[in-house]
């Protein structure tokens, strides 16, 4: 009974290290777990394991974070965040603001795009998958931000924060499934063709 | 050009007690585990996650490589296997010899303040 709880408790605490640690050693720390507990009694294999959590959850964390393709991303998703807020804000009678905001957005685009093809040509072939299909997602949110616009404001006249969302949603929709299709049709079909 | 083994000094302890765990054979995490709770007499617990983040550094690095399970391995078949490669062995040694110099160090500078002549 303990050692069932014991174990159940482990595999969803391992769900605390980063995905790519946990696919690749999720299984052997299961069964490390299960030996503890086999040999050592659950008692010791609990103390054990959480002291080990505790001290390399955030750990692991943070170097997934800090590792190279984590800022990539986020540099990726800055690159389009402010040109998608740069065109909101022109939307809403801002256009300095959001004419600063797209200069910003290109301006970090042409000072990193070595670094970004880099990492867009570099990917994993696995990374094309799920970056066209966050594409595909993207569209739909897009379609479906419109569809949903078209049917309220067609009852009733629509609030300007309605108004300010369903634009925020559209444009970040739209530039988020154009980013992730050209990244996705640049990332490599296989191992042989990454550079 | 060749990796001088002294690139990867000084080692995290659990590395190195992990590299001198491997350095008797083929070993799964288990095994690992518990060969570095022997050979440290029981002083140095290692966790799962501290080991499988340690070994995965290791094999990265060149230092320690996953290998099919040996003959005669009957226990449970999801279990994966690592050994020392010829530069975890070059850089074990190196650290070996680090310590034993620290250590050497160590017992000289310590002599005259334990009283010892």
């Amino acid at each position: 009974m303990l050692r069932s709880l014991a174990r159940r408790t482990y595999r969803v605490l391992l769900m605390l290290y980063p995905a790519e640690f946990r696919h690749e050693f999720g299984a052997d720390m299961l069964l490390h777990f299960d030996d503890l507990i086999v040999n050592r009694g659950a008692v010791v294999a609990t103390t054990r394991t959480s002291v080990d959590l505790v001290v390399t959850v955030p750990r692991y964390q943070l170097e997934a974070v800090m590792n190279t393709s984590s800022v990539d991303r986020m540099l990726g998703t800055v690159v389009v965040a402010l040109p998608v807020l740069g065109v909101s804000s022109i939307l809403f009678g801002s256009p300095w603001a959001g004419a600063a905001l797209i200069g910003a957005g290109v301006i970090l685009a042409l000072a990193s795009r070595g670094r970004l093809a880099r990492s867009i040509r570099t990917a994993p072939p696995s990374q094309r998958a799920r970056r066209l299909r966050g594409s595909a997602v993207s569209f739909a949110v897009l379609v479906t931000a419109y569809i949903g616009f078209v049917v309220v404001t067609s009852d009733e006249p629509v609030s300007m924060l309605g108004l300010l969302v369903t634009t925020l949603i559209g444009v970040a929709a739209l530039g988020g499934a154009a980013a992730l299709l050209v990244a996705g049709l640049l990332t490599p079909k296989s191992e042989q063709a990454i550079p | 050009m060749e990796t001088n083994p002294r690139d990867f000094l000084p080692l995290t302890a659990a590395q190195f007690h992990i590299l001198v765990a491997l350095s008797d054979g083929v070993r799964h995490g288990y095994a690992i585990m518990q060969a570095v709770e022997s050979d440290s007499d029981g002083i140095v617990k290692m966790g799962p996650a501290t080991l499988y983040g340690t070994l995965k550094r290791l094999v990265e690095n060149g230092l320690a490589e996953e290998v099919p399970a040996p003959d005669g391995a009957s226990d449970d078949t999801r279990r994966r296997y690592y050994r020392l490669t010829g530069l975890g062995a070059m850089v074990c040694s190196a650290e070996a010899d680090r310590l034993a110099a620290l250590v050497k160090s160590v017992r000289s500078s310590l002599r005259p303040v334990l009283g010892l002549s």
